[in-house]
Formats: structure tokens, sequence, C-alpha cells
């Protein structure tokens, strides 16, 4: 047998057998590690209503199994369509690219914008909407939760980005998210025009300030919050007409 | 003999530490020592890739051909590597998110990779699986150290436990990865001060 021979015998064995292993342990572990990031993409919309998963350290304060439960019992998902329409998709089947990705000719909007409806201890309502979109590096997506007057924020979590760590990436932390709670995005139905602002500018009540340095990422986020927040706007007014 | 092979566990705790002495692998003792709890998993990690990856090329070693010698070492490391941060990935996500890349990255950890080029080429099997897991266990050692300090002093925490009254004021500089050049800088420090000082007086 020729030495060339043996080589390549040796490397395709070499990489047969790694390739098995790979196969091997990845459909092997794909359950939990599945279930593990449902777990915690469901402790992340829990945490924007106010449930209190982890703690400011980062520490898990309920178990798999708690977050699953009340999940399931207090969260219903509902999908619109770019129009504001109520369609019968779960959020569940709908792929990042179909909630994410702006198509021009559906003028720049979104083909689906996804919310979830929650249930306080009081019966109170609450809703997070879906909003992403471009910061300076990356798309930027974040669950922002409103009050049942669908206008004041009650909380927010930026749950995806790639911004600049130390300017941009400071959008993760409590001290600009927390800005957000109480501010509002609509007056008597009406759409404001909420706004991340330089930090030397003056605040109103819709309007926060982003991080210093981030200035390009600020102005993506006031882009992407207004435009997706006119379109469940939209079904919000619809749904407040027939309430009341 | 018998002590022989008990120096090839403890040799690269101290003399020859990975870290300290060959400045190897300090990459990722810079990015995962702000906590202990993310220090002891990735140092574990380490410690079984070394440990595996130096057992099944010393295995190989009489069959693998010299001119892709490199490339089935990286081969074998990677699938490694991978497997360990699928594991990661099932058994323990939290801490997996917070080491995010750097599992990946023990692939081109010089560690890893020199301990099979240094030693599982030339040694039989039980030797390097034993060399493996010392050296891994020498970079944890290092980084278990790093990270203490650095929780300590940086959250007043150890393994998440207040040990530091809740008055102490969290310290940034040791948190952000200046501390970790720091206090690596300063072990270094000691460790060849103390070493150098040893084998002075041993000649």
């Amino acid at each position: 047998m020729g030495k060339e021979l043996k080589t390549i015998l040796f490397a395709t064995i070499v990489c047969v057998v790694c390739s098995l292993l790979l196969a091997g342990s990845y459909s092997a572990l794909k359950g939990r590690q599945d279930a593990n990031k449902a777990v915690d993409f469901k402790s992340k919309v829990l945490q924007v209503f106010g449930v209190q998963v982890r703690d400011a350290k980062g520490h898990r304060l309920m178990s798999d199994q708690e977050v699953t439960d009340l999940f399931a019992k207090r969260v219903v998902g509902h999908v619109l369509d770019f129009d504001g329409k109520m369609t019968d998709k779960r959020v569940e089947d709908l792929s990042p690219e179909q909630i994410n990705a702006r198509d021009r000719s559906r003028g720049g909007l979104k083909a689906f914008y996804p919310y979830y409806e929650f249930t306080t201890d009081d019966g109170h309502k609450l809703y997070a909407i879906h909003v992403s979109g471009m910061g300076l590096w990356s798309v930027c997506k974040a669950y922002l939760a409103l009050q049942d007057d669908f206008s004041t924020i009650a909380g927010v979590a930026f749950y995806e980005h790639a911004e600049t760590p130390g300017l941009g990436g400071e959008i993760e932390k409590p001290a600009f998210q927390d800005q957000f709670k109480g501010k509002r995005l609509a007056k008597e139905g009406v759409a404001t025009y909420f706004r991340v602002l330089r930090p030397s500018e003056g605040l109103d009540d819709s309007a926060v300030h982003g991080p210093s340095g981030a200035t390009m990422t600020s102005k993506g986020i006031t882009a992407f919050v207004n435009s997706d927040f006119s379109v469940y706007n939209k079904y919000f007014t619809t749904l407040k007409q027939q309430g009341g | 003999m018998a002590s022989k092979t008990s120096k090839l566990l403890t040799d690269p705790l101290l003399d020859n530490n990975p870290v300290t002495f060959q400045i190897l692998g300090v990459c990722s003792s810079l990015a995962v020592t702000t906590q202990v709890k993310t220090a002891l998993v990735m140092g574990a990690a380490l410690t079984l890739v070394t440990g595996c990856s130096n057992l099944a090329v010393s295995l190989l070693r009489k069959q693998i051909p010299a001119k892709i010698r490199m490339i089935v070492e990286l081969c074998v490391i990677a699938t490694l590597v991978i497997v360990a941060d699928q594991v990661l990935k099932a058994m323990l996500y939290d801490v997996s998110k917070q080491l995010s890349v750097f599992v990946g990255l023990i692939i081109t950890n010089c560690i890893v990779m020199g301990r099979a080029e240094a030693f599982a080429l030339q040694n039989p099997a039980g030797k390097s699986f034993l060399d493996g897991i010392g050296n891994g266990l020498g970079y944890s050692m290092v980084l278990v150290i790093v990270s203490s300090i650095r929780e300590l002093l940086g959250s007043g925490t150890l393994l998440g436990h207040h040990i530091l009254p809740a008055s102490y004021p969290p310290n940034l500089l040791m948190v952000l990865p200046p501390g970790a050049f720091i206090v690596i800088a300063l072990l270094i420090w000691f460790q060849r001060t103390l070493i150098t000082k040893q084998h002075q007086e041993e000649a």
C-alpha cells in the first residue's frame, strides 16, 4: 500500500469517526438543549411582565418547571399581520425571519407582529409587543410590556443584540432598561413619537436617555420602536373601541 | 517510577504551570474569571478535553502519518471540544451562556495542542492521559485563584454567596478585564520569585 494511500485512508477514518461522535452527541442532547432554550425564552418574557424569575445578580429564583407552568397558565400569544389585523397563527410557529425582517414591498414593515398577553395576580392584563430593528451593527430585539391602557410601558427586555460592549451594548443593562418604565407610547390612542435621546438632552414622558457614545444605536431603537408600535397600535385601537 | 508518574500530575500545578510558567491559555483565563463558578466549569471542561485528547493522540501516535499529524490532532481536539460544549448546553445552560464562545475557543487553547504535540506524541497512553489531566488542573487552579480574588474583591461574593458585608461597594476594576491582567501578573510574579528562589537554593 502506497504511503499516500495510507495517509488518505487514515484521514478518512479519523473524519468518519469524529463525525459520528459529533452527530451522536448532537442528536442525543438536542432535546434537552431545546428545552433549555425554551425555558430561557419564557423566563425572559415573564421577566418583562415583572415576574421575578431572576434576581438582580442574574440568579434564577424559579425552577424550569415553575417557569413553564406559570407561562402556560398566565401567558397567551397572539400574532398580528402587518396591517394590524389578528391572525390565527401561533407565535411558536413564526420564524425569526418573519418577525424581524423588513420588506420594501410591505412599506418597510415585517411580515408578522407577535405579542403576548399576561394576566397579573389581580386580574389585570399586560401586553408584551415584539420590537426589533437595526442598531449600529446588529438587529436589536426586544419585548416591550405595556399596561392595559396600551400606552404606558411596564418593562422592556432586549433579549438579543450585538452592539459594541460598553457603548451600544449598554442597552442590555438595567440602567438603560429601567428608564422605560412608566413612559408612554400613545396619548388617547394616537401614537406619540417615542425617542431615545442623547444623555445631554431633556426628557419628557415618552423619551429616555440612550447610553453615552451610542447615538446610532439610540437612533435605531427610536426608529424601530415607533414603526413597530404603530402596527400594534392599529389593533389596540380597535380592541379598545370594542371594549369601550 | 511511582514518583515520576505522580510528578506528571503535580509538576504542571506549580513548577511548570501552563498559565503562569508557560504563559499559555492566557486569553481565556482573562475572560472567564469574573466568577468562581464559570472558572470551575471552564477548568473542568479544559481538563477533560486535554486529558482525552492526549489519550487519543497517544493511542494513535504510531499510526498517524507524519504529514497530517497536526490536522489529525486538531480534528480530535475539535471533536472533543464540540462534544463538551454540547453537553454543557444541555446540562448547565446558564453557565454555558456565560462562558459563551470560550468553550468553543478551547480548540485554539495552546495548552491542549501544546500537550498533544509535546507529550502525547512521544509517550504511552496512560502517561499522556495523566499529563493532560495535570496540565488541565494546573490551568484550573490558576483560574480558580484568579476568579476567587476577582469575585471577592469585585462583587464581595464567592460562588454567589455574600462574603463581604453588603455595604462593600463593588470594585469595577476587578470585574473588568484589567483586573484579570493585574491579578495574573501578580500571580506570575509571586510564582517566579518563589520558585526561582527554591531552585537556586537547591542548586
